[in-house]
């Protein structure tokens, strides 16, 4: 069953403790951020509007990042679709940066080897997934959350998580954003 | 596929349409430009649907013009399948076209539906459509506005495609069309975020995130703690002042985790990124593990040499000793944070040494609004209410994007999500401006005169609660002719401003019949010299709307029973009849000490001479104006005592340095910041660093050196916190267990009277009239007024990811920010020649300094906005921190509020070049 985030963004206020509780759940170093928070600003003054939006790795169906990598080092879970990198096969090559959309793999400069979101599954500090992940369970607003598509597609915009839920399968990314919300104010 | 990203992320975000649309949502809520917004008005539906309607179609005439063009053309019609599956599933029905009106029509809606027998007859439907409808074409209408109401009919064709439409959201859209347009958008919010609100045991209200895994909180923290093989441990954070209750895990001495106490109300389980990334400090190599004493002369950045605790102890109580005789103990200046254990410290140097100057740090933090509220309401610290309001105004308060409280941050979106309406009143475009439905931005330093020009209408149409103000507030008559005779119109408010007389009005008006309603400031409206009566005007707008106290207000929260840690007997009291320091420097109504005149104190003994300053978890020398006379101040003490966990910029400036424990460390009780009477404790969760102290310990060493030791008995922590706890109906072994204790809310305090000389609220200020100030507010222009030369006006603002000491030496959190940066209108920008992301010189008459800048759309043309301008720039503390970023505090001279003497960081004119 696909895993994979909801976010919602008019919840989300930039407080960036989803980035932090990431590092430090999983003890990542500095450098690679395997979630970040970004705000998009548009308009003219006084008519300016923004958005925050918390992004990390978005577990893909069909993962380009795999098929890039020449040592074979990333992987697919068959049964819950977590993307992870194999650090001991990593050979910190880089090539799953440049085919990954969203910058999701990231070199660590201490380690030498590509790090990204492995949905709290790091080895000796693996959370079930029945648990929230780190930043699911950080986020002040409630706007992150972490499940099997089905379930969030259940809990939230049914329908639209549901088709969603079915790209992810056929290939694209395992993410639901609440885009149908209004955008910032 | 990144292409299909964009659009999933953002909706139709480059569909021209898709601002107005917003727009469009948020009026929904608001209908007072129509008729007064009453809690009926919100809940149920709207009385005349077409009304609202015509509201809406107003409102947005350019966008909405051309949407409802092509509805009236039917084009909506056009995609029968939608229209027609709603029907079909809702009521059986088949006939597109009848069903169509129909559906349109939310108050016909559940008539229909609950009567399939009608609804399957479809010549009786026509009737009834008939009958129901007298304006089909307001009906076509509706059908639109509902649908551009709900988020999901405007989407972009292709994003329509990706998501290969989504008929079923239009579904549950007409099977509730009983509800309103409001109510359709708070269903939205609920099935969306799953969030239901739930009235827990003590009375709070808590957000609960049902069906999800937040439920499994209760047991989360032993999962964890069994995956990261440590052990759990119930404590608070003490980053920032708010306090959260926190679970902290530990393995083998050392915190490996935490997170937030899940049974708290105050944060569920949650924590941001400077609580999440405080666990660094336990660790930092650049802490301070011994205490030290200087071995240059005085003036210069300090040398130091390790000395034991005993050689500490000795030194301070010989030179407490020596001042007291000399100069009297008045002499002696205590400044802190908010740490709770200062108590010991007031016991020490209060009523033992007997020295009436024991502060903390308001006068740089927020003492405009704690002497508003203190003469209005008698009350230190309202709380907001934001889960139960319908309408809030917010003046320069970042509260989303500064370190406010978690659960303040987490009402606001829950009151949002409701359909409250958010109305931010800042030059900044902040972080809470983001999420705000109307973001007006004021010029700098002119809140006041808005404040009162809004009162001013409220009072002139007489839409003040009029009960309310005859019953529970002081002076309402005199204040009503006061505004009369200065002369307060939104006109006379619209040029100092820069916002339009009509929408001050309307604002007015809004908030005057929207109930119930708050109108709430805090840091920036106070950083000018006309900031108390700003404030005082801001909380005016409260009482004469009868919005005190009420769920939904400005919340007159009660304190927990706390005790004293130490009772020192009257006998053993020190007498000292010396006025407080900030009375004497002629701030009466100061509730602070207007740290900005210490200097003054310290180096020309004016109103009398200072000799000691002890210095705890603050750090002045960075975080007061004018920096220069700061260090100059430490050069004529006798006796400077920092107690820090770094060598900060006044530590280093000291005599002598204490190592304090960090929150990890040691044990700590005081009242929470939350809006339900609550204790919170932090207890030791790890042993101290190196040789450093729990401030206990530091206060007993100094006592026995001055031989009151037998005032200070206790050997460990849980001593002293029994008798706090004595009235606390929970024993300190259950606080341990659980961290926390939370009471009773209780509301509407104001007709059982206020602790105000007059019982009531006090819009006209006995206080101030005693203090020789006007007794009503007044709108006083500020004091540095940008010209030719100078033309910005420098402004501050705050980070969400940074308090001052403890998060400056993080990695983690310098990591997200580095550095900090001024920002910048485009206008502003291209006149002088600014670059985006690149370096500038900021120069005021007093200095300059280099800083990066952005180049932005949401700030005020005419200043500049520097964020975290005394958090940055380190030159003393941390391998980390120092000489990351600007620190901004030298380009001002030391302004102090003329009536309470809080500083005034925001009044300093710059002007701004590129760097070369």
């Amino acid at each position: 069953m696909q895993h994979g985030f909801y976010f919602d963004h008019t919840r989300c206020v930039k407080c960036h403790a989803c980035e932090i509780a990431c590092k430090t759940w999983n003890e990542v170093d500095v450098g690679p951020r395997w979630r970040e928070v970004v705000k998009i600003e548009e308009g003219t003054f006084p008519n300016v509007k923004s958005m925050n939006v918390s992004m990390a790795c978005m577990h893909c169906g069909n993962a380009p990042c795999k098929d890039a990598c020449p040592v074979g080092a990333i992987s697919k879970d068959a049964e819950n679709g977590v993307v992870t990198v194999d650090q001991n096969t990593c050979i910190g090559c880089g090539f799953c940066t440049w085919a990954c959309p969203f910058n999701a793999p990231q070199l660590s400069s201490v380690k030498g080897k590509m790090e990204k979101c492995n949905f709290c599954q790091t080895p000796g500090k693996e959370r079930p997934l029945d648990m929230p992940r780190a930043c699911e369970e950080i986020c002040p607003t409630g706007a992150i959350k972490s499940g099997p598509m089905t379930d969030l597609a259940e809990s939230g915009r049914e329908s639209a998580a549901k088709r969603l839920s079915g790209t992810a399968m056929k290939g694209l990314p395992g993410l639901i954003v609440d885009a149908a919300q209004n955008f910032g104010s | 596929m990144s292409e299909h990203m964009g659009e999933l992320l953002f909706g139709d975000l480059a569909e021209p349409g898709a601002k107005s649309k917003s727009r469009l949502i948020q009026e929904e809520p608001l209908q007072t430009a129509e008729k007064p917004l009453t809690p009926q008005s919100n809940s149920k539906p709207t009385p005349n649907k077409a009304e609202s309607v015509k509201t809406i179609t107003q409102a947005r005439p350019n966008w909405i013009s051309d949407r409802l063009r092509r509805i009236m053309d039917l084009e909506v019609v056009e995609n029968p399948v939608e229209i027609g599956t709603i029907i079909q599933d809702a009521v059986g029905n088949d006939d597109i076209s009848n069903t169509n009106s129909e559906a349109s029509n939310p108050e016909n809606r559940q008539e229909d539906s609950t009567n399939k027998e009608v609804s399957n007859r479809k010549l009786d439907l026509s009737a009834e459509n008939t009958k129901n409808t007298e304006k089909p074409a307001l009906k076509d209408k509706l059908t639109g506005a509902i649908q551009e109401s709900h988020g999901h009919t405007w989407k972009s064709d292709r994003l329509r495609r990706i998501l290969g439409e989504n008929d079923q959201l239009d579904v549950n859209l007409a099977t509730s069309t009983t509800e309103t347009l409001v109510a359709a958008n708070n269903n939205t919010a609920d099935t969306t975020n799953n969030v239901a609100v739930t009235r827990v045991n003590n009375g709070s209200v808590v957000a609960k995130h049902r069906g999800t895994k937040m439920n499994q909180a209760q047991d989360l923290g032993s999962r964890i703690a069994d995956i990261k093989g440590a052990e759990r441990i119930k404590s608070f954070c003490y980053t920032c002042p708010w306090q959260c209750p926190t679970e902290v895990f530990v393995r083998d001495g050392k915190v490996v985790y935490t997170k937030g106490n899940p049974e708290s109300p105050h944060n569920i389980g949650s924590r941001c990124a400077k609580g999440m990334a405080s666990t660094y400090i336990t660790q930092d190599p650049d802490r301070l593990r011994y205490p030290m004493l200087r071995t240059n002369p005085k003036g210069e950045p300090g040398e130091f040499k390790r000395i034991t605790w005993d050689e500490a102890f000795t030194y301070i109580a010989d030179k407490l000793k020596e001042i007291k005789s000399n100069y009297g103990a008045e002499s002696v200046v205590y400044t802190c944070h908010h740490d709770p254990n200062t108590q010991f410290f007031r016991h020490l140097l209060g009523d033992l040494y007997g020295s009436p100057n024991n502060y903390t740090h308001t006068s740089g933090c927020e003492m405009d609004r704690r002497s508003a509220c203190l003469t209005l309401f008698g009350h230190l610290f309202p709380m907001h209410d934001f889960e139960n309001s319908r309408y809030i105004m917010l003046w320069g308060m970042n509260m989303l994007g500064a370190n406010q409280g978690l659960w303040e941050s987490r009402a606001l979106i829950e009151a949002k999500k409701k359909g409250a309406r958010l109305v931010v009143v800042d030059p900044n475009f902040t972080e809470t401006a983001q999420k705000a439905d109307e973001w007006i931005p004021i010029k700098p330093g002119t809140d006041g005169a808005m404040a009162l020009a809004m009162c001013y209408v409220i009072t002139n149409e007489e839409l003040f609660d009029t009960e309310f103000v005859s019953r529970y507030c002081e002076g309402f008559d005199g204040f009503a002719e006061h505004l009369q005779s200065c002369g307060y119109t939104p006109e006379w408010a619209a040029d100092i401003t820069g916002i339009p007389a009509e929408t001050i009005a309307r604002l007015a008006r809004e908030f005057a019949t929207s109930k119930p309603a708050m109108s709430a400031i805090f840091k920036g409206s106070g950083y000018y010299t006309n900031g108390a009566d700003a404030g005082r005007a801001c909380y005016i707008l409260n009482a004469i709307c009868g919005e005190v106290d009420k769920p939904g207000n400005l919340h007159l929260k009660d304190w927990a029973p706390l005790g004293l840690p130490v009772s020192i007997p009257d006998e053993a009291k020190a007498n000292n009849d010396a006025q407080p320091l900030h009375v004497a420097m002629g701030y009466p109504l100061a509730p602070d000490l207007p740290n900005a005149r210490l200097p003054e104190a310290v180096i020309n003994g004016n109103p009398y001479p200072v000799k000691a300053l002890f210095v705890q978890s603050t750090n002045p020398v960075m975080s007061d104006p004018d920096t220069d006379l700061m260090k100059e101040m430490f050069k004529h003490l006798e006796l400077s005592v920092a107690i820090e966990l770094f060598m900060s910029e006044t530590a280093i400036e000291c005599d002598i340095v204490l190592p304090e424990t960090s929150f990890y460390e040691h044990a700590e009780i005081r009242q929470g910041m939350y809006i339900d009477p609550k204790v919170v404790l932090c207890q030791p969760a790890i042993e101290p660093l190196g040789e450093s102290k729990p401030l206990y310990d530091i206060v007993k060493g100094i006592a026995e050196k001055m031989g009151w030791a037998e005032h200070f008995p206790y050997e460990k922590w849980e001593d002293w916190a029994e008798p706090m706890m004595e009235n606390v109906p929970m024993s300190v072994s259950e606080l341990k267990d659980k961290g926390f204790w939370v009471g009773n809310r209780k509301y509407n305090r104001v007709p059982d009277g206020l602790p105000t000389p007059s019982g009531k609220i006090e819009i006209r200020s006995s206080a101030y009239a005693d203090a020789g100030f006007s007794p009503y507010p007044i709108y006083t222009e500020r004091s540095v007024i940008p010209d030719s030369e100078y033309p910005l006006q420098l402004t501050h603002s705050k980070l969400s990811m940074h308090c001052n000491i403890v998060t400056q030496n993080n990695p983690l959190l310098m990591e997200i920010c580095p550095e900090n940066w001024v920002e910048i209108n485009s206008q502003d920008a291209s006149k002088y020649g600014i670059v985006d992301d690149t370096y500038v010189m900021i120069e005021s008459p007093k200095d300059k300094i280099r800083i990066k800048v952005k180049v932005t759309e949401g700030l005020v043309p005419g200043c500049v906005s520097v964020r975290h301008g005394h958090g940055f720039g380190h030159w003393a503390m941390g391998s980390t921190a120092k000489g990351k970023g600007a620190h901004s505090n030298n380009l001002m001279e030391a302004h102090t509020s003329p009536i309470t003497g809080a500083n005034c960081y925001n009044e300093c004119k710059v002007r701004i070049r590129a760097a070369v």
